[in-house]
Formats: C-alpha cells, sequence, structure tokens
C-alpha cells in the first residue's frame, strides 16, 4: 500500500501545482494589459435622431451595450436647436 | 489654516481611504432625518453663466465644477471637452481623441477636474484619457478592466466605481478601483454591494454621478440607496433620511422583459446621482417621487426630483427639498443646470445657458 507521502508526490503535488499554473495563466490573461472585451455603443433612446438637431424629450435614457449586457441610465434634458 | 496644511490634511484623509479602504463596510452609527423644505430656502435665485460664443456648443452632456468655479463641458454631440472660467470665458479646448489616434470611435462622454490641474475623459465604452492643464497625453486606455458605474478624481488619485457583476448577491461586497494619473491600477478598495443586485446590474441613474470625491474621500450611490456611501471606514458615519425617501420594497423580479423592468424601476423612488456640493457637503438627487410631492404650479416633467444635503461632519442639520431643476452638476457651493440654447440677435442659436443656484446652508448651521 502506497504510503501518504507517497500519495502526496504523486497526486496531490501535481494537482496544486497545476492549479497554480492555471490560476497563475488566468492572471495574466486578465491582467491590466489585456482588459475585458470592447463594450459598444448602442442606441440612444427614444432614437439617436440628436444627432440631426432634433429637439428631444425634457429626459431620456441612454442604452449601452455592454458585454452582452444592455446598460440603462438617465440623460438630463437634451435642448438642441 | 494654511492652503498648505488644508492640501496636506486632504492627501492624508485620502491615504487613510486608500490604506483603510480595506476594512469591513461602513457602520451606520447613526440616521438623522431631513426634512424637506422649499427649493428657494436651500438655493439662491439663477444667475446664468454665457458660454464663449466663440466655442460652439452642441449639448452639455456632462459637467464638472473646480474649487476655483471653472467649468469643464463635455459636448457629446460636438465630441469636444472644453474649460471655461466662471465667467463663461473660454480658457482651453482639450484633445482626448490625439491619446488614442487609431480609435476613431472616442467620444468623450464625461470629464473632470483632477489634481495638477490634469483632466480625465470617459466615454460609455469606458476608453479613459487623461490630459495635462495643457492638453498633453499623460494615460489613456481604450478599455478598462471593468465596467464602472462613475469616477471621481481627487489629488492625484483616480477612483472608478465598478459596476456591480451580474452574480453579486445582496451580501457580496463590490469595489472602487484606485488609479494614478497614468492610469496604473492601485488597488481595489471592497465597498458594500447593492441591495438590490438585479436592479443595479442593468440599470443607472445620471451616467457617471453614481461616484463623487469630497475632501473625505469618496462617496458612492446605488439606486435604492437612501443616502451616499463613504468608501472610507468611519465608525462615526451619519446617514440621512429625507423626509420623501420611500423605501423600494424588492429587488426587481427574475426573468422578466427588459420593457417591464424599467417600468419596475421607474415605479420607486429611484437614486440617481451624488455631488460634492463643496469639500464636506454631499448633495444626493433622487428621482420618481412619490405623486404626493408634486409642487403645485411646477410643471411635472414625469421626473419628480429630490435633493437631500448633509455635511459630511455635521456642520449643518440634513435637508431635503423637492427640485424644480435637474442638476447636471455641483461645486463651489452651487448647483448649475443647463438650460435651452441661447437665441443671438442675429437670430442664430447660441451655445445652452448654464443656470446656477448658490447653495445657502441651513441658518441653524453651526458658524
Amino acid at each position: 500500500m502506497a504510503s501518504r507521502l507517497q500519495y502526496t508526490i504523486w497526486f496531490v503535488v501535481p494537482f496544486l501545482t497545476g492549479l497554480v499554473a492555471l490560476s497563475g495563466l488566468q492572471l495574466w490573461f486578465a491582467g491590466d494589459n489585456n482588459p475585458a472585451p470592447p463594450v459598444r455603443a448602442a442606441a440612444l433612446v427614444p432614437d439617436d435622431s440628436m444627432l440631426v438637431g432634433h429637439l428631444l424629450p425634457t429626459a431620456a435614457l441612454l442604452e449601452v451595450q455592454s458585454k452582452g449586457h444592455v446598460l440603462v441610465g438617465d440623460i438630463r434634458r437634451v435642448h438642441l436647436p | 489654516m494654511t492652503d498648505q496644511h488644508v492640501v496636506g490634511r486632504r492627501q492624508l484623509l485620502l491615504k487613510a481611504v486608500l490604506f483603510v479602504g480595506c476594512t469591513d463596510a461602513p457602520q451606520r452609527s447613526q440616521t438623522l432625518d431631513a426634512p424637506v423644505v422649499p427649493f428657494d430656502e436651500l438655493f439662491a435665485p439663477a444667475d446664468t453663466v454665457r458660454l464663449d460664443s466663440s466655442i460652439i456648443i452642441g449639448a452639455i452632456m456632462f459637467l464638472d465644477v473646480n474649487q476655483e468655479g471653472d467649468l469643464l463641458v463635455t459636448d457629446f454631440i460636438g465630441g469636444s471637452v472644453n474649460l471655461f472660467a466662471s465667467s463663461g470665458e473660454h480658457s482651453r479646448t482639450y484633445s482626448p481623441r490625439k491619446c488614442l489616434p487609431d480609435d476613431e470611435d472616442l467620444t468623450p462622454y464625461s470629464a473632470r477636474f483632477a489634481g495638477k490641474g490634469h483632466v480625465v475623459t470617459k466615454d460609455l465604452e469606458s476608453r479613459v484619457v487623461v490630459l495635462t492643464a495643457d492638453d498633453r497625453c499623460v494615460g489613456a486606455t481604450r478599455r478598462m478592466l471593468h465596467r464602472f458605474k462613475g469616477f471621481c478624481a481627487s489629488g492625484d488619485f483616480l477612483f472608478f466605481f465598478v459596476w456591480p457583476d451580474p452574480y453579486l448577491t445582496s451580501s457580496s461586497y463590490n469595489s472602487v478601483v484606485v488609479y494614478s494619473l497614468e492610469l496604473q491600477s492601485l488597488r481595489d478598495i471592497p465597498v458594500e454591494g447593492p441591495k438590490f443586485p438585479r436592479l443595479n446590474l442593468p440599470f443607472v441613474g445620471m451616467w457617471d454621478r453614481s461616484i463623487d470625491c469630497f475632501g473625505d474621500g469618496p462617496y458612492f450611490t446605488y439606486l435604492e440607496s437612501m443616502d451616499a456611501i463613504p468608501v472610507r471606514f468611519d465608525a462615526q458615519l451619519t446617514q440621512q433620511r429625507p423626509e420623501f425617501c420611500s423605501p423600494r420594497p424588492q429587488d426587481i423580479p427574475r426573468n422578466i422583459s427588459r420593457e417591464a423592468m424599467t417600468a419596475e424601476w421607474q415605479e420607486y423612488l429611484s437614486t440617481n446621482a451624488v455631488f460634492a456640493l463643496t469639500s464636506q457637503t454631499r448633495m444626493v438627487l433622487y428621482k420618481n417621487l412619490a405623486d404626493r410631492w408634486q409642487v403645485e404650479g411646477v410643471e411635472d416633467d414625469g421626473f419628480r426630483l429630490g435633493i437631500s444635503v448633509a455635511n459630511n461632519v455635521g456642520r449643518f442639520p440634513p435637508r431635503s427639498t423637492i427640485s424644480p431643476v435637474w442638476p447636471d452638476a455641483a461645486g463651489y457651493g452651487y448647483i448649475y443646470s443647463g438650460g435651452d440654447h441661447e437665441p443671438l440677435p442675429n437670430g442664430d442659436v447660441g451655445n445652452p445657458l448654464i443656470l446656477r443656484y448658490r447653495f445657502i446652508p441651513p441658518q441653524d448651521a453651526d458658524g
């Protein structure tokens, strides 16, 4: 029967080594130099007509598509000539 | 106390935020009621700032004010960031795009003053650029590691409030990430997570306004917050409770459509922003106040805005008011609200006017 020491050497140590290596890789890939996937500005609500000079309501919601989520926030009233 | 002492004291407090902020969430030791008073009891009648007409401003989407009353105007339509003196005279145009020359999509949504006269710009896709007072690039990044609900700057530190993770539970922590002016990540400060994570995942109040920096460090808000929450651990924290504050009973339900989620968000009081009215005075903006707070004679624009004002060191008792104006910025002891474009004598349309309301500290304030 394998001793506890042998068990540790053959199973636990490689397991822990692999775990540490994987964590290291993950940290390396997630570091500040390799940040999250891009986000993309999506639609202006109620529409994107502000770019052509329409008068928007007194306030509106602005949606942004980010990492698969739609994020919604207030923008204050936008008065355009 | 000399300016040098004040600056030294502020740096000390900021370091306390940096190094003590990792302790437990703040203990709310005391709650003070903030009774509703008339708006004109808290703010003097408006005066108008006319921005220099030699610079064309399409729409003021974000406004920041420094301790001298200078205005940093972000025009989301024109994609520009301009500095104006408190009188409205134009001082400088900043050019964040030159710091990311191969990124044509950079359109600054917000810009804030930082230490050493620097300026920080951010777009809705979290491109961040730091510029010196004379418009030289100090730091720029196309993508930040996290999404952020807002940011503020104090001295040489930038504080970015992380958009809560979708897998947060109500007991989880969130964090505020501290960056240098060169956009080096210095550390994460754990802060308490939102009570209602499903509400705070898709929604934010005013974009980039969920955090602001004060003399004693940054304060942040969630949509269900009764008051702004300090990042700094402080056992003596006093929280204020606006008279119009009626707590949201529960988080938004799971597995409902986005339209239903939006309706649920708008159904109850929502905490939209925190502003540093002065370095010691926080102002929190709420919308969707209950119908009974509608002020007679004031047009109901459907937002029902409320404001609370409290002093971080208890120099005056907290107050709240129903606001007829939507504040775009606060600072220098004023709130600022963008108005209509000014009609010019020659028939052209000028820049948006900025209405400025001076804060009147409550009369029973100390000193």
